[in-house]
Formats: structure tokens, sequence, C-alpha cells
């Protein structure tokens, strides 16, 4: 392992002294070409066109760079192909879920020696999505394209239910007696209205758990970086699960299942919100984007809020997980250096970036907001200032965060289904975690 | 040829000789899959065995941790929940799937008119591929567009969320297997139906023995041998479903609740969403323990309760 680790860096040495004394004579030669491969998650469509134009950009600049990207989602099949020593030079991740695990386990190359001799300023991005990236205090990739989430609502269904369509709840008790009152049942159980669904989107549609958010909202912290300990069991983060679940107590959890389940899948017009039977959301931009697309009648009536705390917690509000992008190098990478160049000019581009938040509704990872259409929305504008808060949250980047990510999302489910209480839940969460952090 | 070794080469035919290398002809033709069943399932055999004492994540190089890992196992509240679901389809699915297979083959033994077309319509499920399967199922159980529900409906019950309920899921999914199962079952039984001679059935009529009782007495003993395979093979199926399982909660393993968390989930979840290589090798070994324990027992009571035909019993 060590003798094999050793060869490897000598022969990576070699590799980066060689590109660098003979960077003048290679570019005048032409004969040297660099060959990068860049496994992205953007699949195919105008969301791959848009990266294939942003890459040919890279390529006109750089004569000697050629990228070649492939769509790769399966986060197994990157792990293998990093363990098996055949990793991609840049990997373009959906979500930093996977970081944690991954730079702690020595995967990722840290970004300190390629930002320090590329004078890179970190501080050209927004701090929370460098956060994302962060394990042990080693930033393990560069950002691109952030998300949060906030509250959207169907001004329509509050017109309909009596309420006032441009004053949306700022307080979780407020949400509450809105979404009792925005809701339809029938007298056989079945609800063919919904106001609020605690735990939609959520896990089962490939989003982040909405327990996370809700324990901050109240509060709550999941980790506590200064004692280094899990904190699942915290009382804010119980108080947030039994407000969740006093939803699915009022109108019976095979009820809220049923009238999820039948739905059409998510982020399609058949979706719960889309479909307008679901009045209030815990989303980000994105949705916006997608109703537009689908449901273009009903765009105009979708209103984006910070999403409300509660009530004597007037600062939590708006508060959101923030996630990111990220541009990360593996372990194993052909040319770090040359991959490093790339990325950072990636997502550093103004253009780069104004063309991609407005391709896919994400957040500039820059501070410095490039101009494009949407960011003149105010409603788009309502996530932008929730990233830049201090309410904006990361998801602990640990060597068990997944687990940590699925376990909690577990526990959520068994108390909203009164399987068990949400101290109970929260509690085995705690010492489950706790044993899987100690092996 | 000059004489003598031509009366050479007759001895040495006339007398054979014991080929020393008897592997030596077929090797060359063996070798592909030697390798292959070396190279892909004895060497990851083995090595899963050594990591079940480890801890490992693939990144890193294997630690050795002794049993730590199925002392954990014992300890960890969802392997239980898992062992618990799985049991649930074995001890359900099984018996179900045969009884409703040999029903079928019964019911369809007689070439009756359209018979063919009955065999051929509850054998297609087995050709379709799982994920299929899991696929249409999916809708079937909608509990809003479903056809099940549909179905119930014209007979005044309540719409069921089959997917979606922690208590139906389960129940659910056990349906959509035994479906699959009973085609392949029942043509197992035809098969075996078709073994029994008629002159039984003849000799037993003669003597006034009544349809039941030839069910009774004929029927399912010399059956014996097709339903123990029945039994042996769905069993083990059965404890290592996985494939419907997981396109039905792709997203959210053993949703709702953990209902329809099986082992071989659990084995997934832990070694590719957490990275516990070790301690899904060593849940993977007990399952493979349990299921051999399970088929030694059953080889072992089968002497007492499956005849074969031809076999002389004292």
């Amino acid at each position: 392992m060590s003798i094999r680790s050793v060869t490897r860096s000598l022969v990576g040495g070699a590799v980066v002294l060689g590109c660098l004394t003979g960077a003048a004579t290679t570019a005048s030669a032409g004969a040297k070409v660099v060959n990068l491969t860049m496994w992205q998650q953007w699949g195919g469509g105008h969301e791959e066109a848009a990266l294939d134009k942003v890459i040919k950009e890279y390529e006109a600049l750089n004569p000697g760079v050629r990228i070649t990207e492939t769509p790769v989602t399966n986060s197994a099949k990157i792990l293998t192909a990093i363990s098996g020593g055949t990793p991609p030079d840049i990997v373009d991740l959906g979500t930093s879920l996977e970081v944690g695990e991954w730079a702690s386990r020595g995967a990722l190359l840290p970004m300190a020696p390629y930002i320090s001799s590329s004078h890179l300023n970190a501080g050209v991005y927004v701090p929370a999505a460098l956060d994302a990236l962060t394990v042990s205090g080693q930033l393990y990739g560069l950002p691109f394209m952030d998300f949060d989430v906030g509250l959207l609502y169907n001004k329509t269904l509050f017109k309909e239910a009596g309420l006032n369509p441009n004053d949306p709840p700022t307080t979780t008790q407020q949400l509450q007696s809105d979404a009792f009152k925005l809701t339809k049942q029938e007298g056989n159980g079945r609800i063919t209205q919904l106001g609020f669904l605690p735990d939609f989107p959520g896990q089962s549609n490939g989003q982040v758990c909405t327990l996370e958010d809700m324990g901050w909202d109240f509060g709550g912290q999941w980790y506590n970086e200064k004692t280094h300990t899990i904190t699942a069991d915290a009382p804010q983060n119980i108080a947030a699960l039994n407000y969740e679940a006093s939803f699915y107590k009022k109108y019976g959890a095979s009820n809220m299942a049923n009238f999820e389940s039948s739905a059409g899948a998510y982020l399609t017009a058949n979706d719960p919100f889309e479909s307008g039977k679901l009045a209030m959301v815990y989303d980000g931009p994105w949705a916006l984007q997608y109703i537009e697309a689908n449901r273009p009648s009903l765009a105009s009536q979708i209103g984006v809020a910070p999403f409300p705390a509660p009530a004597g917690m007037s600062s939590l509000r708006g508060t959101t997980f923030i996630d990111t992008n990220p541009q990360v190098i593996p372990r194993g990478s052909s040319d770090p250096s040359a991959a490093f160049a790339f990325i950072k000019w990636e997502t550093t581009s103004p253009e780069v970036t104004a063309t991609f938040a407005q391709l896919v509704a994400n957040l500039p990872q820059l501070k410095k907001l490039p101009s494009f259409p949407l960011a003149n929305d105010p409603r788009f504008q309502v996530f932008i200032n929730e990233a830049n808060s201090a309410n904006a949250h990361v998801w602990p980047q640990l060597p068990y965060s997944t687990e940590y990510g699925v376990r909690l999302c577990q526990a959520q489910q068994s108390a909203l289904f009164g399987t068990t209480t949400a101290a109970k839940a929260m509690g085995s969460l705690q010492s489950t975690m706790e044993s899987s952090a100690s092996s | 040829m000059p004489v003598q070794q031509t009366i050479r080469h007759a001895t040495e035919a006339g007398r054979p000789r014991r080929r020393r290398r008897p592997w030596r002809g077929p090797l060359p033709f063996l070798l592909p899959w030697l390798i292959g069943f070396i190279a892909l399932t004895i060497i990851p055999l083995c090595l899963s065995l050594y990591w079940s004492f480890t801890n490992y994540d693939i990144l890193q190089p294997p630690q050795w941790v002794g049993a730590s890992n199925y002392v954990q196992l014992v300890h960890d509240p969802l392997f239980r929940t898992s062992v618990i679901n799985t049991s649930f389809m074995v001890v359900i699915g099984v018996p179900a799937g045969i009884v409703l297979g040999l029903g079928c083959a019964l019911l369809l033994r007689r070439p009756i008119k359209g018979s063919a077309l009955y065999r051929g319509a509850i054998f297609v499920p087995a050709v379709v591929p799982s994920v299929a399967v899991a696929v249409i199922w999916i809708w079937i159980f909608n509990p809003d567009y479903g056809l099940l529900n549909a179905a119930l409906g014209v007979v005044h019950i309540k719409p069921q969320g089959w997917l979606a309920s922690p208590s139906l899921a389960k129940p659910s999914l056990l349906m959509l297997l035994v479906w699959e199962a009973v085609g392949q079952i029942m043509v197992l039984m035809l098969a075996g139906l078709k073994e029994i001679p008629g002159e039984l059935y003849e000799a037993a009529s003669l003597d006034g023995a009544k349809p039941l009782q030839h069910f009774r007495y004929i029927t399912l003993p010399l059956l014996g041998p097709v339903l123990f395979y029945s039994l042996i093979v769905w069993m083990i199926f059965y404890l290592q479903f996985f494939t419907e399982a997981f396109v039905a909660t792709a997203q959210d393993l053993g949703e709702p609740v953990n209902s329809t968390l099986f082992y071989s989930i659990y084995i997934y979840q832990n070694a590719f969403q957490f990275l516990k290589m070790g301690y899904a090798s060593a849940m993977a070994w007990i399952l493979f323990a349990v299921t051999m324990i399970i088929t030694v027992t059953l080889f072992r009571l089968q002497r007492r309760f499956i005849f074969y035909r031809g076999e002389q019993r004292a």
C-alpha cells in the first residue's frame, strides 16, 4: 500500500514537474495534450449541452487541455473507480452528502495546496457553500451551483380558503393553522387537498430529509462542532419532530401516506404541489422552474417566503439547509493541477455561473452576484438572501454523514407513523449513531 | 508400418491403459468458466469471509476487529427488523406459492378447452424481468389510480395505500412475489403430475377411493420430491429477496417505516450506502449459514416424509 502510494506520488510529482518545466515548450510544440476525464451528474439533455459548451470554451482558452465528460450519477460507481485506482480526473457531484465520508477516508484530494499555488481567493464563494465541502477543517472541493429551501405556497388555494394570498405564515403556529384551513378531507378519511405535508419532498423523492431543516428551524443542531458530539436527541429536534407528527396525527398517518403516494412523481405536473392538491411546501428554487415548464398557468400563483420559525424565535425565520454541487478531484487523478485549473475557472467565472444558475434555477456560488434574468425575480431572491444568512446550515460532514442522514429519515418516519414517539425515535437515533461514530 | 509397432498398438488397444491425466482433454474447454468461477466467486467468497472480521470501507485497507461485527449485529435493532421482515416472506410466501402453484396444476392437468392458454397466462409473470414486474405492480398498487383499488371499489371496499402503509407494504410485496412464483411452481407440478402412472388411480378407483383419497394417498406422496425441491429452491430465493423491494423503495430503502427493510436490502444499505463492507459481509455470512442450516435440516427430515419412486422401504 505505502510503496504503491509512494511510487504513485513520485510519478505524479514527476508529471507535475514535467508539465511545469515543459509548459513553455509544449505550447509552442503543440504536441503534448493533457487529457482530462470528468464525470458529471447533470445527465443528458440541455444541462449536458451547457456543460459541453463550457468545456469547449475552456479548451479554446487552454489549447493544451482536452476534457471528456461522461454522465455518471451512481455514487457506487464513482467509489469503485476511486478504490480501483482508475478514477476520473474530476468528479462533479450533485450533493455534498458523500464528501465527508469519502474525504475522511482519503478518497478526495484536499484543495489547500492547489488553492495556494494558484492564488485562488476562496473569499469569492458564498461561505456556507464552502462549509459544505469542509471536512475536519480541510476543503475538499470547489462549490458550484448552491441550493437551499424556503416556503412555496399556492396563492389560488390561499384565496379559496379565505386566507390573504399576500400574507404567508411567519410562525410555525400560523403555518399549522393555515394548513388546517387549507385541508379538505372526505368522510372516509381520504385527503383531497392538504395544507402542508411535513416530510415532502424529502428523502423518498431524492431530496434532503425535511427533519434536518425543521430541527434547525426549531433552534436545534445535529452535531456539535466544538465537542465533536452527535446531538440528535436535542430537545429542539424532538420538538421539531413532534411538530411534524402533529400533522400526521390530525389527519391520520395512513391518509397522509395515501395522499402522497397517489400523487404523480415529484417535479412533474402531477406531483402534489404542482397539481394544486398541496398548498404549501418546504422546497427549493428549482421547483419554480419546473412549475413554469409543467403548469405555466400556475407559475404566477406561486408565492415564496422565508420558512416560518416558532413564535418568539423570529430570528430563525428563513432557516434552510444549504448545499452545493461539489467539484472534486479524486485520489488517483492523472493530473490534479490541470483538473484544479479547470474547476477553478468553472466555479469562478461569472459567465459560466450565470449561465448555469439561469439554466437549472440554482443559486450562484459566487458572493458577487453575476447578472442573469432569474436574479431579478423577487421569489428567487428569497433563496439567495437565505443562502447568505446565518440561518443557512450545512449537514455535518463526518465519516458517517450518509448513514446519519438515512437513519434520521427512518427515525422521522417511525415517529410520523406513530410506531414510536418523537423522543424515543431521536433517542435511538442518538445511540445508533454514537455506536457508528465509535466503530 | 513396421510389424513390431503394429503389434504394440494392437496390444494397447486390447488392454485399455488407465489414463493418468483425465482432466487434460476437457481442461482447455473448462478453463474460461473455471477462471471466471475462481476470480468472480471463490476469491470474493473467501475475501468476504475475511472482511466480515474487519472494518472495511473499500477506500482504506481493512482493519482486523475480530468478531466485533457479529457481536454488533446482535445489538442492532434494524438487523432484527430485517430478520423479522424476511422471515415473514419465507414463512408465508413459500407455502402460499406452493399451495397456489399446486392448485393451478391440479386444475389444469387435464386437457380441458383452452388449458394451454390458462397455463400460459399463469406462467407469463415468470418470463417478465423482476424490475419490470416491480414497476408494473407499483402502478397496480397506486392508492388513487391503481387497478387493485379500482377492483376493490367495485365491491365497495375502501381504497388502501398498499405500498404506502407500514402494515400493508410487506403483504403487498408478498402478493407480487407469489404472483411471480405461482407460474413456475405450476409448471414443475404439472411435470410431476405427469410422472404419476394412471394405473395407480385406476386401481384405487376400483378399490372405491374417492377423489380426495386419490389426492391424499397417491398424488401427494408421489409428488413429494417435486414439492421438496420447490420448498428448498423458493425458500432460498425468498431469503435473498431483494430486487422488487429495491425497485419499489429505490430512493428511501425500507420505507415505509422499515417495513420493507429485508435482509438483503439491509446488507446493500450497509455496504453501499454506509460503506460498512465488513458489517455487510458478516450479515451475508450469517444468511449463508442460516440458509445452509435450514437446507441441511430439511434434507435430514425429508427421509421421513418424502418417498422416491423405485426406492425400497422397510
